[in-house]
């Protein structure tokens, strides 16, 4: 079980526990950003008559570092505990003022910030009147949640200098040779006898036309001889545990039923063995013995016993030198601590079995790209002869047919980002350089094929006579007698349907996710996309990164991809899982989710909505009797607060945006005709950003919206909504980013589901449905944000006259 | 729904052009006019109206080939359907060849045109080789399909003769 053991828990500032609160209230003119608008003098003015507040003044640019230096003197001066800023966005200048009060000896989540630039003074420059009263309404909103602020702590989370690398294609061993060199101790975890992945089984590589193994090869054995890397071949994760910095994984190794340390790779068994069984290297095209090596090139170089096939003659015993084989192996068990885990698992290509079609499973000669790269290749079966299977004659006449199993509703809708065009412009050119009489055509859609030198590779066939022939046949028959194959084929350009008959027919497969993704995706605790592949945590701005931290993810396993852009990419994430291993040490906030043991009732659906396995559910006695209590681990905590709306018992509390502090928020921004205003509860990545854009972008709207911030939409528990209704706001709106954007992956989902809920509660409360809002707002758009507050104002004065919201008596 | 909406949530604009439709018909094998790749092109392209007054509309045999082959799901054949029906509403004229397809139906069961009475799949010559096959002899309730033909109305509308104009 993962736990905090390892944390360190860091105070800071100076302890004021004990104190009541005194806040000082700096209010910001931003030269005329703000001034020029609202009376930054009269909200200072105002901001002296609320609860506990010491001390008022605005300032021409908080930010500025003369104000900055005034602000501290301040805090000593009036011996200051809590700080507000009227200013800009907290997603702006937040972290510059919380580092001023840990300067000032004052922990820095004593700390609270009132919009009134972005969310005001940009929003409604020609109602000053206006703007001021919200103004003074942000700041008291803003000091009601100071007045609650609490001292948080900080973590620090010491790391272990260790990488695990999932995966020994060119990606994985790319990574794992990048962190080794780095200093890292890495183990590498390969689930094959040998490393490699597909890049060892393909003949030749694109663009260039080299040869694959010979230039995977020479990284195979640096892989192996690296004093940094641990190699594990035939063998699986099966259990990780713990959180970034502390991992604790099992590894399962497979009995090989040989002596890795014993055997020397010599092959003599090979020859001995009578049992001749189909080559899973060679896609099954070419035999192996019972005791194999997968191919000549393997690392580890040592042999493999299948027990399955193995028929106990003796003869690899009596052969083997070095007394090597172990008919006694068992699986072996592997415990290893690593700070960082590089996903690199790659894919699998398409097996056209599935869908059944084109005659793959009924004629000989209709093969896959994957089984013409082994038959070309010199250590594959033919030894680099290109026959085809029915009678091992030269084709002739050779098709292509591109896109099979992917760009296909019915199988995966997805492109292979053009590597199944690449390869098919790379096999086409060598069929056509061994041969050049030979008939070569390419049956296509589009060509995509785009990279640095691709386009001259497909110039290159062009010039060559290799035809291209956009359509994507229709039917497949054999001859029976020559086994030839016979495509009806529409050729869309001249809009006719031809026949042609070849003598082999390629079919250009998809890349497709490894059939076990799913259950790696559950032992890691990370995502995966519709089609899926390994989800990164930003499709732009972390693209290496994994949702949980200290997991990254490279190469073919997160999408569909080429060489240079599978080790482009493990470079990226080796590069991103070193930060943490070389800093030693990680820190985290203390605005995460703190467990109320005694309330817990062992429910478990905070475990349920925690997108990040943070709780878990364990069992313990209590009086005797065996009862469920949730159990939190900080470490893998974000902060969402979907746990903490969610739990029916109150048994969780969401530091720094506690149930109290909002309370209080509600109670401030309702303190005044209530019956007027708008209250929104704004995620901080989304639709609060879509407000701050609204402002930026000087969007008018009517200033009856009062914003509170949440991390998340799904912080927003329906208590807060009734709690608002019963206050006698107006409207409520709830934004939150859209389906598939949340920072956090699931709490706007969590919060779709409770509106219904929700709107259960409005009808028993008898409030009109009209009077809650829950949209989906991105930080880009400040026009949607603008146009639902003027969309609600409207219903606002609908509903007030129709007499359907009416004023609360205080 | 109008025709353009029925057209839509048959998936029409999720073409791509890729022709698989075309390759697998048996009808364009023989009869060159027939592409249903470029009927759906058209149909989308230039409105519905450019293709209901096609003759080669009408020569489709219902298969469902190209609606099984289709990589991208597109409802081809009920495209088709779709469409013919349009052209009843709007009282298009309807090729003889199609009229007469439907009258063999009317009167033998079966909708592969008309031989002696019976059509072409219980003619003398295929009957001979069924059974040399050892292939079941199709039993075919020929009151069963007159009933539902003329239940229906459908030759009537088919030769514009209905009083309820097509619908």
């Amino acid at each position: 079980m993962a736990n905090d053991k390892k944390i360190r828990e860091e105070k800071i500032g100076k302890d004021v526990s004990k104190e009541e609160p005194r806040i000082g209230v700096f209010v910001c003119s931003c030269g005329l950003n703000i001034g020029g608008v609202v009376d930054v003098n009269a909200v200072a003015e105002y901001a002296k008559t609320l609860p506990n507040v010491v001390f008022a003044r605005a300032n021409k640019y908080s930010c500025s570092d003369s104000a900055q230096q005034e602000m501290k003197e301040m805090i000593q001066k009036y011996n200051l505990n809590r700080v507000v800023v009227a200013a800009c966005s907290p997603r702006l200048h937040e972290p510059t003022f919380r580092r001023l009060l840990q300067d000032a000896g004052l922990n820095p989540y004593l700390f609270e910030m009132a919009n009134i630039r972005e969310h005001d003074s940009w929003v409604h420059s020609k109602e000053p009147e206006k703007a001021t009263e919200k103004a003074k309404d942000a700041v008291r909103i803003a000091v009601a949640k100071a007045r609650l602020l609490e001292p948080l702590p900080m973590y620090k989370v010491p790391v272990t200098k260790a990488a695990l690398v999932i995966g020994g294609g060119v990606a994985g061993m790319r990574a794992a040779l990048d962190l080794a060199d780095m200093g890292i101790k890495t183990y590498l975890v390969e689930k094959e006898p040998s490393i490699g992945g597909v890049m060892a089984q393909l003949d030749k590589t694109f663009p260039t036309l080299d040869c694959s193994i010979c230039i995977e090869g020479p990284m195979m054995s640096d892989v192996a001889k690296h004093k940094n890397i641990e190699l594990i071949t035939y063998a699986e994760v099966k259990k990780v545990e713990g959180y970034i910095g502390n991992f604790k994984v099992t590894i399962e190794k497979k009995p090989r039923f040989v002596d890795e340390k014993e055997c020397n790779g010599c092959g003599a068994c090979f020859e001995v063995c009578p049992v001749k069984v189909p080559n899973e290297f060679d896609k099954g095209l070419g035999l192996r013995s019972a005791i194999y090596r997968p191919f000549p090139q393997a690392v580890p170089n040592v042999a493999t016993l299948d027990m399955e096939h193995c028929i106990n003659c003796g003869f690899c015993e009596i052969v083997c030198e070095r007394n090597a084989i172990r008919r006694d192996d068992k699986p072996k068990e592997i415990t290893i601590e690593v700070g960082a885990i590089i996903v690199a698992t790659g894919f699998d290509p398409y097996d056209p079995k599935e869908m059944n079609d084109y005659g793959y499973n009924d004629y000989a000669n209709v093969i896959t790209a994957i089984e013409l790269e082994r038959l070309m290749n010199a250590s594959g079966p033919t030894q680099g002869h290109v026959v085809r299977p029915s009678d091992g004659k030269e084709p002739k006449r050779v098709a292509f047919i591109l896109c099979v199993g992917t760009r296909d509703r019915g199988e995966n809708s997805y492109c292979s980002g053009g590597v199944c065009c690449t390869y098919t412009l790379k096999l086409a050119a060598m069929l056509k350089d061994k041969d050049p009489e030979r008939i070569v055509d390419i049956y296509y859609m589009d060509i995509r094929s785009i990279g640095k030198g691709f386009e001259e590779l497909y110039m290159r066939n062009r010039k060559n006579g290799i035809r291209f022939i956009r359509g994507r046949p229709g039917d497949i028959y054999e001859d029976p007698e020559t086994k030839n194959l016979i495509l009806s084929v529409e050729n869309t350009l001249e809009g006719k349907v031809e026949e042609r008959e070849y003598d082999l027919v390629v079919l250009s497969t998809g890349m497709v996710p490894k059939k076990d993704a799913h259950k790696l995706a559950q032992i890691l605790h990370i995502s995966r996309t519709a089609d899926g592949f390994f989800m990164e945590k930003h499709p732009k701005l972390a693209p290496v990164d994994t949702p949980s931290d200290g997991i990254f993810i490279a190469g073919a396993a997160q999408g569909p991809k080429d060489i240079p852009s599978s080790v482009a990419q493990a470079r990226g994430a080796a590069a991103a899982a070193a930060i943490p291993l070389l800093a030693g040490e990680i820190t985290l906030g203390g605005d995460i989710a703190e467990h109320i043991y005694d309330k817990c009732i062992g429910c478990g659906i905070c475990v349920r909505v925690c997108p990040y396995g943070a709780w878990e559910l364990i069992e313990i006695e209590q009086d005797g009797k065996k009862i469920k209590k949730a159990k939190l681990t900080k470490a893998l905590c974000k902060g969402c607060g979907t746990c903490a709306a969610e739990c029916p018992a109150g048994a969780i509390k969401m530091n720094h945006f506690t149930d109290e502090q909002i309370y209080a928020q509600i109670d401030a921004a309702l303190a005044e005709e209530p019956e007027n205003k708008i209250l929104a509860f704004l995620c901080n990545w989304c639709s609060y950003g879509g407000a701050d854009t609204a402002g930026v972008s000087r969007l008018q709207y009517p200033p009856n919206i009062r914003i509170i911030r949440v991390m998340c939409s799904g912080r927003v528990n329906k208590k807060f909504i009734e709690y608002a209704f019963k206050k006698g706001a107006g409207m409520v709106l709830v934004g939150g980013c859209h389906i598939g954007d949340c920072h956090y992956i699931s709490g706007n989902i969590h919060m779709q589901k409770r509106e219904k809920i929700i709107r259960k509660m409005l009808d028993k409360l008898g409030i009109e449905q009209d009077r809650f809002r829950l949209e989906w707002i991105s930080a880009s758009e400040g026009v949607k944000f603008q146009q639902v507050v003027i969309e609600l104002t409207k219903k606002l004065e609908e509903l007030k006259k129709a007499g359907k919201i009416k004023a609360v008596a205080k | 729904m109008n025709v353009e909406e029925a057209l839509k949530k048959l998936d029409l604009n999720m073409c791509y052009q890729c022709g698989t439709c075309t390759g697998t018909c048996p009808v364009a094998r023989v009869e060159s006019a027939f592409n249903p790749r470029r009927l759906i092109d058209e149909a989308r392209l230039y409105g519905v109206d450019h293709v209901l007054n096609k003759e080669e509309l009408w020569f489709c045999t219902e298969c469902f080939m190209c609606m099984e082959k289709c990589p991208q799901k597109v409802k081809i054949t009920e495209i088709i359907l779709a469409l013919w029906e349009e052209a009843v509403k709007r009282g298009i004229k309807i090729p003889q060849k199609f009229v007469g397809l439907a009258k063999a139906v009317a009167s033998t069961g079966i909708s592969t045109g008309a031989y002696g009475g019976k059509g072409t799949a219980l003619s003398g010559m295929i009957l001979k080789k069924r059974e040399k096959l050892g292939l079941p002899i199709p039993k075919i309730k020929q009151e069963v399909a007159k009933d539902i033909v003329e239940s229906t109305g459908v030759l009537e509308i088919l030769e514009g003769k209905s009083k309820e104009g097509g619908e």
